[in-house]
């Protein structure tokens, strides 16, 4: 039992208390939904790989986004994590495909540009066939370093660079906004 | 368990668990703290926008026996500048770096504070950090203990038209010729008009450095030397200095 516990605690956001209390519910557990688990644990580690065109994980690659011919191959979304194309693919907004960044530029961590990914997005958009990239990196420095760096190295190339809109959350209370967001919204206001 | 409030201006900003932040923020009335701020990184939380890297908050922090915690924040100045501008937000972190590695936690130090607040706002105004930058990593040794001797031999204190040698990083300062000769040691050469500009620099008022025009040579020479120096005094590799140099170098 203090092995199982011990595993458990090495997972985020999992403390030695939640550890031995997610220990003992497998336990009691009927076998079958343990055994499904622990299957599906090894089956997504052994068969998952990030593509090698978006660096999305996959279990072929290139993934299935990247294969999809209805979507719009000419836009180009650029995000840092894979669960950030899971977050975009929700929205049902997006049709165009992605790139992943794996990480943010960070200055004080000393991440640069040659641990991300950029090499390939650059190789990508050599190609000519995108004409336009949407740059969805986290509205936090990190976030905004690695779109500013993006910004500058793909301008050049002559493709559209836009960002995600900054603003209001849905369902915020407009006091409680800081006064960045709330100027960043009054800067991206829309006429409606 | 006490509740303080204070102000201050966020150095440095990690992740913890799922939704919080480990802020590093340099305060005026207690000195380098570290805080979480619990759910700070949920769109929604209202710490989010107050606890960006950078920012001058006025804050409400609850310490306890851990990790003192960030109850409410307010900006007093988001510095918003320095987050959109990469080589502005590059220096920046560099000088959040350098306080993060020389300021102990909990020294409380308002003079240099303030010069850190001042610094910044200088920062966000001009078009050309790198001389800025200079004087304010001078400035800023000064205040941290570490002021390197550019005005007199640091061996034997002869200030009066010397001769320097060079640049000692061991010895902490420029070295005569005669005290050279007693006990040579490896040193950064350093010109005399090098001498001159950072004595300069040691002094000047940082509103008006960025409109200096100096000599591309002469900026690598005091580039060198200092760079080396703060490297050589926190006895690690800066992180943020690779990073600024790599974007300095692309241009």
């Amino acid at each position: 039992m203090s092995k199982l516990i011990n595993e458990l605690a090495k997972l985020p956001g999992i403390g030695p208390k939640t550890a031995q209390r997610l220990a003992f519910h497998l336990f009691e557990s009927p076998r079958d939904d343990v055994v499904k688990l622990a299957t599906s644990m090894v089956e997504a580690k052994e068969t998952l790989k990030f593509c090698d065109v978006c660096g999305h994980l996959t279990e072929n690659s290139p993934c299935e986004l990247c294969q999809d011919e209805t979507r719009e191959h000419k836009i180009l979304c650029v995000v840092e994590e894979p669960k950030d194309v899971i977050a975009l693919e929700k929205t049902r907004e997006f049709k165009g495909v992605y790139h992943v960044l794996h990480g943010a530029l960070s200055p004080l961590e000393g991440i640069g540009p040659e641990e991300l990914t950029i090499k390939k997005l650059l190789e990508r958009l050599q190609t000519g066939k995108i004409n336009e990239v949407i740059l969805a990196c986290d509205p936090d420095m990190e976030g905004e370093a690695t779109a500013l760096y993006l910004a500058r190295i793909i301008k050049p190339l002559q493709i559209k660079v836009t960002r995600l809109a900054r603003g209001l959350p849905i369902g915020g209370d407009l006091e409680y906004i800081d006064e960045v967001t709330l100027g960043k919204a009054i800067e991206g206001r829309q006429e409606v | 368990m006490a509740l303080y409030r204070t102000e201050g201006i966020i150095l440095r900003s990690r992740t913890l668990g799922e939704a919080d932040k480990i802020l590093t923020i340099f305060t005026k009335e207690k000195g380098k703290i570290e805080t979480v701020a619990r759910g700070a990184r949920r769109p929604r939380n209202r710490l989010v926008g107050a606890s960006q890297q950078f920012s001058y908050i006025k804050m409400l922090v609850f310490g306890g026996k851990g990790l003192d915690q960030l109850s409410q924040a307010e900006i007093l100045r988001s510095f918003v500048t320095l987050r959109d501008d990469l080589i502005k937000m590059a220096y920046a972190s560099w000088w959040s770096e350098i306080l993060d590695v020389f300021l102990p936690l909990g020294e409380v130090n308002s003079e240099l504070f303030l010069f850190t607040l001042a610094g910044l706002l200088v920062l966000e105004k001009v078009e050309e950090p790198a001389i800025l930058s200079r004087a304010f990593e001078l400035r800023l040794l000064k205040y941290l203990g570490y002021e390197p001797a550019l005005d007199r031999c640091v061996r034997c204190n002869e200030s009066a038209n010397i001769l320097p040698a060079g640049f000692s990083l061991d010895e902490g300062g420029i070295l005569c010729q005669k005290c050279w000769q007693q006990k040579p040691l490896k040193l950064l050469s350093l010109s005399n008009s090098t001498l001159e500009v950072l004595n300069k620099l040691t002094q000047v008022d940082l509103r008006i450095v960025s409109k200096w025009n100096i000599d591309k040579q002469l900026q690598t020479e005091i580039d060198r030397i200092l760079i080396s120096f703060i490297q050589f005094r926190a006895e690690k590799p800066l992180k943020s200095l690779s990073f600024l140099q790599g974007l300095l170098s692309w241009d």
